[in-house]
C-alpha cells in the first residue's frame, strides 16, 4: 500500500522532470530574449592595473577594493573577471544605456551650459548604493542585459554624426567600464570633442590620474560624510573618496561635487557643515555643490522623498560655510537651480530643472560687475 | 455528527489567520498576485504536509498519540505561534538590519514566509487529522468549511475595518481554545487540569492582544522610519494605513509601503493643469484617484462647475485630510466638488452622468486589479461617459529602465494599441509615469481642431492665460524630443534611439490587453519578476514562447498521475487523481469568477470576500449532500463528479463571452451561483473520494488524511501554475476549455478504473 513516502516521492520525481523540462527550453528562450549574451566580448586589461598571484589567480589594482580573484572568478564590480589567470572586461564596447541628455543632468553647471552629451553606461558598479536610481543596470553583469555593440571609433562618430560635443560616462559607474571610457575618451580627444565623467569616484589614484589625462570635467558624487553610512548604504569606506576627489583636484581638472541627501541616513546638519568645511579646506570654496534630493529607488523605495526644507537647510549651511556655488538638484523650479555672481548676486544663469532659460554670462564674467565666475564656458 | 460541530472553529482560525498573516507578508513585499499565490499556495502545501504527518502518527502501529489531548495541545500551540509569528513579521527589518526604507530582499521574504507559515499551517492541517479521527471525516470537513464562510464574511464585512490583526487573531483563537478545551473535557474527564490550562491560555491571549499590537507595532515603524515626527494609523478594510509626518511633508503608507507624499511641489498639479488645458471648455470632470495637486489644479479652472471624485478607500483621504494645513482642508467644502467611496472602474460602468473631462490616476499595471483601467472593456466604458470631443487621460504606466527594453516596450505597446483601438486620437505625455491621452471613439474625428489634442507648450500656455491660470511650469511634459520619443516608442513598441533600435528585437504581443487575456498584466508581472530575480523571470519567459498548442498537453498530466499510481499498484490512484483535478479545476474557476467579477465590479474587498465565503458554502453543502447520500460505487460517482465539473465549467465559459451584454445585477448574481455550485463541486469530491479510498481497502482516517492532502495538492497546483502563470498568459477561455479538458481525463480515468478488476 502507498505511503506518504511514496506519494512525497512521486511528487519529486515530477516536480524534477517538470524542472528539468522547463530549464531544457528555458535555455532556447533566453537566448531569444537576450541574444548578446552568448556573445559578450572580452577585452584584456593591460598588466598595469593588476598583478598575477600564484594559481592563477590575480590581483585588480583599479578601485580600493584591490580585488583577488581566483580563475573564472567575476568581481564585485560585475564588470571584470579572472580568465586563465588574465584580467577581462565584460564592460569594453559593449553599453547598455546610450543617449542624449542636458549636461545639468550629471549634474555640471559650470561646463557648458546647455549643452547636449552622448551619454553612455554600460552594466556593472563597484558600489551598492541602496538608493541607485539606475539600479537595474549597475548592479547586474554585462552579460544579464542586452546591450549595444558600440566600439570606441564608433561612438566618436556617432556623437560626431549627430553634432554632439561632449560624451558623458555616466548613469552607472564609470569606474568599471574605465578601460573603455579611457579609448573613447582618447579618440574623442584627438578629434576635438570633450569628455566629461558622473562618478562616485571609489578608485585608486594612479587609474585617477591616467583619467584626468583625457577627462575635461567630473562630477563627482560625495554621499554623505560618514563612514557609516558610506559602508552601510554605500558599500564602500569614506576615505579613499574624499582622497580621490583630492586627486581629481591637484590634477587640475574641472571638479562639482554632489550630495545626494537621503531622509534619516545623511541628513544630520552637523555632518553636512563637517563636509562642507572639509570643501572648503581641501578643494577650496569655488567647487560646485549640488545637493540633490532623494526619491524612493531601490531598495529604498518605501522612504519619503526629502524635504525641500531639508535642503534648503543644506544649501544654508553650506552658503554660511563659505561656498560660492551651492545647487539644488532634482527640486525644480527653484532659485537655488540658477548661478549668481558671489560678489553682485545676479543671477547669470537661469535654469529650470535641466533647462537652461537664460544665460547672460559673457565668456565667463558677471555682466552686471564683471566678476569672472570659475568654470569651462566655451569649447 | 454532533461533535463535527466543534471544529468549526478550527476553520475559522484557518481563515483568519490566513487572512492576517497575507496582510502582513505583504508589508514586507510587493503585494502583486504572484506573491499572493505564493503565500495561497504554500499555505495549502503546509497544510497538506501537517494533514500527513498527523495521519501517519495516528495511524502507526505501537504506540499512537491520543488525538483528543493532540488537538487540544495544538491549539495552545496555534495560539502560541500566531502571536509569535505577528512579532517576527515586524521584527524581521530590525532581524536583517535593513536600513530605514529598505523592503526585504526576495530570498529574505521567502525565509520569514516559509517561517511564519510552516509551524501553522503545519498545526492545522495536523489538527484536522486528529480532528478526523475523532468525528465522522466528512462531518469535520463541512464543519471546517462553515466555520471558514463565517469568519470570511465576519472579516469582509465588519471586523478587518475595525480591528486590528492582533485583536482579530486573539478573539479567533480564543474561541478555538475554548472550543478545544470542551472537547478534551469530553474525551478525556481525566486530562482537566489541561482544559483548564487551554481556557488560561484563551483568556490571556485576549487580554494581551492589544499591548501585542501596540509594540509590534511601534518595532516595525521604528525600524522603517526613525526619524518619523508623527506615526498615525488606523484600519481599513484594505489595509492599514499610516501617515507619517516628517518635516513639512506627509507621507502615506498603505500595509507598509509608501502610496504618496504631500505636498507634491506642483508635479502633478501641472499635469492635471495640462489635461484639462486640452479641452476648449471642461465643465464637468470625473477624477479617479489621485490625491495630491490633482484635485486642487482641477478646480482651479474657472469653466469647471462640477468634479466628482472617486476614492476606492475612504481610510486615505480622512487620515490625510485629518493631518493637512487648513488650506487644503478647505478644499472638501467647495461646492463644485463631490466625493465618492467606489471602485474607480465600477463607478465609470454604472454612471448616469457625462463628463468632459475624465482622469484616472491607476496604479501600474503589475496587478490584475490595476490591469483593469488599462483594457479595451474600460476604455469602451469610459467612451460611454465621455462627451462629444471629451477628453480621457490615463496616467500610471512606467517607462521601461534601460536593458530591461523588449519586454517592456512590447508592454506599453499594446496598452497603446488597445487604446488606439478604441479613441480616434491618443498623445503620450512624457510625464513620470506616463499619461495617455483619449479622444472620441475611433472611426470619429474631434468636433473641430481647437478641440484636437495637443502639447504644444505655447498653445497650451496661452489656453491658461486666457482662463486666468498663472505661473503653470509645463515644460516637463511638452519638451518636444520627449513628446516624440515617448509617443514613437509606443506607437511602435520600438526604441526611439536609432542606435537602440538597430539592435532591437521586435516583442510584439499578438492580443489587445483585455479583461480576459490580460497580456499586459502577464507582461509586467514577467518584468517585475525580472527586476527581482532574472533567473525566475528566465524561468518564466519560457511560457511566452511555448506555442499555443502545448496548452492542450497538459489535459494528457492526469493520466500520467493516474499512471504512475497503478503502475505502483495504487488501486486507489483513481480517486486521487480525481480529487486533485477537481480541486484543481475548482481553485482556477474560483480565480476567473473572482477576475471577471473584479473586472466588472472592482477591487471591492468586501464583495470579493462574500465571493470568497460563497465558494466555502458551497463546499459545505457539496461535501453534506455527498456525505448523506450512500453510493455504491464511489469512484464511478467521481466519474460523474468530473461530468458535472466538465459541463459546470463550459457552461462558465460561454457565460464569460455574454457578460459585457449583460447587466451588471445579472452578472453579479451569476457570479455568485457559479461560486457556490463550483464550491459544491469541489466539496463533493472530498466525502467521495475517502469512501472511495475505503472501498480500496484503506482505513477511514488514512483516507481522510490522504485525501485532504490531494485536495491541497490540487488546489496549490491550481493557485500555482494555473492561476499564477497561466491565467494571465493563456487568459479565461483557453484556460478553461483545458479545465473542461482535465474534467474529461478524469472522468475517462474513473470509468476506467471501475471497469478493472
Ligand atoms: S575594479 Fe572591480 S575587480 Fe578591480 S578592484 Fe575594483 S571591484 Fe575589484
Ligand atoms: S555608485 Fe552610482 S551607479 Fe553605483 S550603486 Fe551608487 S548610485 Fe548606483
Amino acid at each position: 500500500m502507498p505511503d506518504r513516502r511514496e506519494f512525497i516521492r512521486n511528487l519529486l520525481f515530477g516536480g524534477i522532470g517538470a524542472f528539468a523540462a522547463i530549464c531544457s527550453n528555458c535555455q532556447f528562450a533566453s537566448s531569444q530574449i537576450q541574444r548578446k549574451n552568448s556573445s559578450t566580448p572580452l577585452v584584456e586589461i593591460p598588466q598595469r592595473w593588476w598583478k598575477p598571484l600564484p594559481n592563477n589567480r590575480l590581483q585588480c589594482f583599479i578601485c580600493p577594493s584591490n580585488c583577488v580573484l581566483s580563475d573564472g572568478q567575476v568581481c564585485g564590480c560585475n564588470t571584470r573577471l579572472n580568465v586563465n589567470g588574465r584580467l577581462m572586461t565584460m564592460a569594453y564596447g559593449n553599453p547598455c544605456i546610450i543617449s542624449v541628455d542636458p549636461i545639468e543632468k550629471l549634474p555640471l553647471h559650470h561646463f557648458l551650459p546647455g549643452s547636449q552629451t552622448l551619454s553612455i553606461a554600460t552594466a556593472g558598479c563597484n558600489l551598492r548604493c541602496l538608493y541607485c536610481q539606475n539600479w537595474q543596470q549597475s548592479q547586474v553583469r554585462p552579460d544579464q542585459l542586452r546591450n549595444y555593440n558600440l566600439p570606441p571609433a564608433e561612438a566618436v562618430k556617432k556623437a560626431k554624426e549627430h553634432g554632439i560635443q561632449v560624451i558623458a560616462y555616466t548613469y552607472t559607474e564609470p569606474v568599471v567600464f574605465w578601460e573603455y571610457a579611457m579609448d573613447i575618451s582618447e579618440r574623442a580627444k584627438s578629434e576635438g570633442l570633450k569628455n566629461v565623467v558622473a562618478t562616485a569616484l571609489f578608485m585608486n589614484r594612479e587609474p585617477i590620474r591616467e583619467w584626468c589625462k583625457v577627462t575635461d570635467a567630473f562630477a563627482v558624487a560625495l554621499k554623505g560624510f560618514d563612514d557609516e553610512f558610506y559602508r552601510k548604504v554605500v558599500g564602500a569606506p569614506l576615505k579613499p573618496v574624499l582622497d580621490a576627489i583630492v586627486t581629481v583636484k591637484s590634477e587640475g581638472v574641472w571638479l562639482e561635487l554632489v550630495t545626494l541627501i537621503v531622509p534619516t541616513l545623511n541628513d544630520n546638519m552637523k555632518q553636512i557643515r563637517e563636509m562642507c568645511l572639509w570643501i572648503r579646506r581641501n578643494l577650496g570654496t569655488q567647487v560646485p555643490l549640488h545637493f540633490g534630493r532623494f526619491v524612493p529607488e531601490y531598495k529604498l523605495r518605501n522612504l519619503p522623498r526629502t524635504p525641500v526644507q531639508t535642503l534648503e537647510q543644506c544649501r544654508d549651511i553650506a552658503l554660511d560655510v563659505g561656498l560660492q556655488f551651492v545647487y539644488l538638484f532634482n527640486v525644480s523650479p527653484h532659485d537655488a537651480n540658477h548661478t549668481y555672481c558671489p560678489k553682485c548676486k545676479t543671477a547669470v544663469i537661469r535654469r529650470l530643472g535641466f533647462k537652461v532659460t537664460s544665460n547672460d554670462l559673457q565668456r565667463g564674467i558677471c555682466p552686471k560687475c564683471k566678476t569672472r565666475i570659475p568654470g569651462i564656458w566655451q569649447l | 455528527m454532533r461533535r463535527s460541530w466543534l471544529f468549526f472553529s478550527l476553520g475559522s482560525v484557518s481563515q483568519v489567520c490566513q487572512v492576517v498573516l497575507l496582510r502582513e507578508l505583504l508589508t514586507l513585499a510587493e503585494g502583486t498576485e504572484l506573491t499572493i499565490a505564493f503565500v495561497l499556495g504554500s499555505w495549502l502545501t503546509f497544510v497538506a504536509f501537517g494533514s500527513f504527518a498527523a495521519t501517519k502518527l495516528l495511524t502507526r502501529k505501537g504506540q499512537r498519540l491520543d488525538p483528543a489531548l493532540s488537538y487540544s495541545v495544538a491549539s495552545a500551540l496555534l495560539a502560541a505561534s500566531v502571536f509569535f509569528d505577528l512579532w517576527l513579521i515586524r521584527f524581521s527589518r530590525t532581524l536583517f538590519s535593513l536600513p530605514p526604507g529598505e523592503p526585504l530582499s526576495v530570498a529574505q521574504w521567502l525565509a520569514v514566509t516559509i517561517a511564519t507559515l510552516l509551524p501553522i499551517c503545519f498545526i492545522v492541517g495536523a489538527q484536522f487529522a486528529f480532528a478526523a479521527s475523532l468525528a465522522n471525516p466528512s462531518g469535520v470537513y463541512i464543519a471546517e468549511s462553515v466555520g471558514a464562510v463565517v469568519a470570511g464574511a465576519l472579516l469582509s464585512l465588519l471586523l478587518l475595518r475595525w480591528f486590528d490583526h492582533s485583536s482579530l487573531s486573539s478573539f479567533f483563537l480564543a474561541l478555538h481554545l475554548l472550543l478545544s478545551s470542551v472537547l478534551l473535557w469530553l474525551h478525556r474527564p481525566n486530562a482537566r487540569w489541561v482544559s483548564a490550562a487551554i481556557s488560561a491560555v484563551a483568556g490571556l491571549s485576549l487580554v494581551f492582544a492589544p499591548l501585542v499590537e501596540q509594540k509590534t507595532q511601534a518595532v516595525f515603524w521604528r525600524s522603517m522610519f526613525p526619524a518619523a515626527e508623527e506615526v498615525h494609523s488606523v484600519a481599513s478594510p484594505y489595509g492599514s494605513i499610516a501617515a507619517i509626518k516628517f518635516s513639512d511633508q506627509l507621507s502615506v503608507y498603505q500595509n507598509g509601503h509608501l502610496l504618496f507624499t504631500l505636498p507634491d511641489q506642483g508635479d502633478m498639479a501641472s499635469l492635471a493643469h495640462l489635461i484639462l488645458l486640452q479641452h476648449p471648455k471642461p465643465r464637468r470632470v470625473l477624477l479617479i484617484g489621485g490625491l495630491g495637486g490633482w484635485v486642487q489644479a482641477t478646480l482651479q479652472h474657472p469653466k469647471v462647475v462640477g468634479v466628482d471624485w472617486v476614492e476606492l478607500d475612504p481610510t486615505i483621504p480622512q487620515v490625510v485630510f485629518s493631518l493637512l494645513l487648513s488650506r487644503e482642508r478647505n478644499l472638501l467644502s467647495d461646492p463644485r466638488l463631490r466625493r465618492y467611496t467606489a471602485d474607480g472602474r465600477s463607478f465609470i460602468s454604472q454612471a448616469r452622468q457625462t463628463y468632459d473631462v475624465v482622469i484616472v490616476v491607476a496604479p501600474d499595471p503589475t496587478t490584475a486589479a490595476s490591469n483593469r483601467f488599462f483594457t479595451k472593456e474600460f476604455f469602451s466604458e469610459v467612451l460611454r461617459v465621455l462627451r462629444p470631443g471629451g477628453v480621457f487621460a490615463l496616467h500610471g504606466l512606467r517607462e521601461p529602465p534601460a536593458g530591461f527594453g523588449e519586454l517592456y516596450f512590447a508592454r506599453n505597446h499594446c496598452v497603446y494599441a488597445t487604446m488606439f483601438k478604441a479613441f480616434c486620437e491618443v498623445l503620450v505625455v512624457p510625464s513620470s509615469p506616463l499619461t495617455l491621452l483619449g479622444q472620441c471613439p475611433a472611426n470619429s474625428s474631434p468636433p473641430n481642431e481647437l478641440a484636437k489634442l495637443t502639447l504644444d507648450e505655447q498653445t497650451l500656455l496661452q489656453r491658461a492665460k486666457e482662463r486666468g491660470l498663472e505661473g503653470i511650469n509645463l515644460f516637463a511634459f511638452t519638451d518636444p524630443i520627449q513628446v516624440e520619443r515617448v509617443n514613437y516608442e509606443l506607437k511602435t513598441g520600438l526604441p526611439f534611439n536609432p542606435l537602440e533600435r538597430e539592435q532591437a528585437r521586435v516583442l510584439r504581443p499578438k492580443w489587445l490587453n483585455s479583461d480576459i487575456n490580460p497580456t499586459v498584466y502577464f507582461l509586467s508581472s514577467l518584468l517585475w519578476l525580472r527586476m527581482g530575480s532574472e533567473k525566475v523571470a528566465r524561468l518564466l519567459e519560457f511560457f511566452v514562447f511555448l506555442p499555443r498548442w502545448s496548452i492542450w498537453l497538459l489535459a494528457l498530466l492526469p493520466f500520467g498521475f493516474w499512471l504512475v499510481g497503478r503502475i505502483r499498484s495504487a488501486n486507489w490512484a483513481a480517486p486521487a487523481t480525481t480529487i486533485v483535478v477537481i480541486s484543481g479545476v475548482g481553485m482556477l474557476a474560483e480565480l476567473t469568477v473572482l477576475l471577471t467579477f473584479q473586472a466588472r465590479f472592482g477591487t471591492l474587498y468586501l464583495q470579493v470576500g462574500l465571493l470568497f465565503a460563497l465558494f466555502m458554502l458551497g463546499l459545505a453543502l457539496g461535501a453534506l449532500v455527498a456525505e448523506r447520500n450512500e453510493v455504491s460505487n464511489s469512484v464511478r460517482a467521481l466519474a460523474l463528479l468530473s461530468i458535472a465539473t466538465l459541463t459546470s465549467t463550459l457552461v462558465w465559459l460561454g457565460l464569460v463571452f455574454c457578460f459585457p451584454q449583460l447587466p451588471p445585477a445579472v452578472v453579479a448574481i451569476l457570479c455568485g451561483c457559479f461560486m457556490v455550485l463550483f464550491g459544491c463541486l469541489v466539496g463533493a469530491a472530498f466525502p467521495l473520494t475517502v469512501k472511495a479510498m475505503r472501498q480500496s481497502g484503506i482505513d477511514e482516517s488514512k483516507a481522510a488524511g490522504l485525501t485532504y492532502a490531494y485536495d491541497l495538492v490540487g488546489g496549490a497546483l491550481g493557485a500555482f501554475i494555473f492561476g499564477a502563470i497561466l491565467l494571465p498568459l493563456w487568459g479565461i477561455p483557453n484556460l478553461l476549455f483545458l479545465c473542461a479538458l482535465l474534467c474529461f481525463a478524469a472522468a475517462t480515468i474513473c470509468l476506467a478504473q471501475a471497469k478493472l478488476p
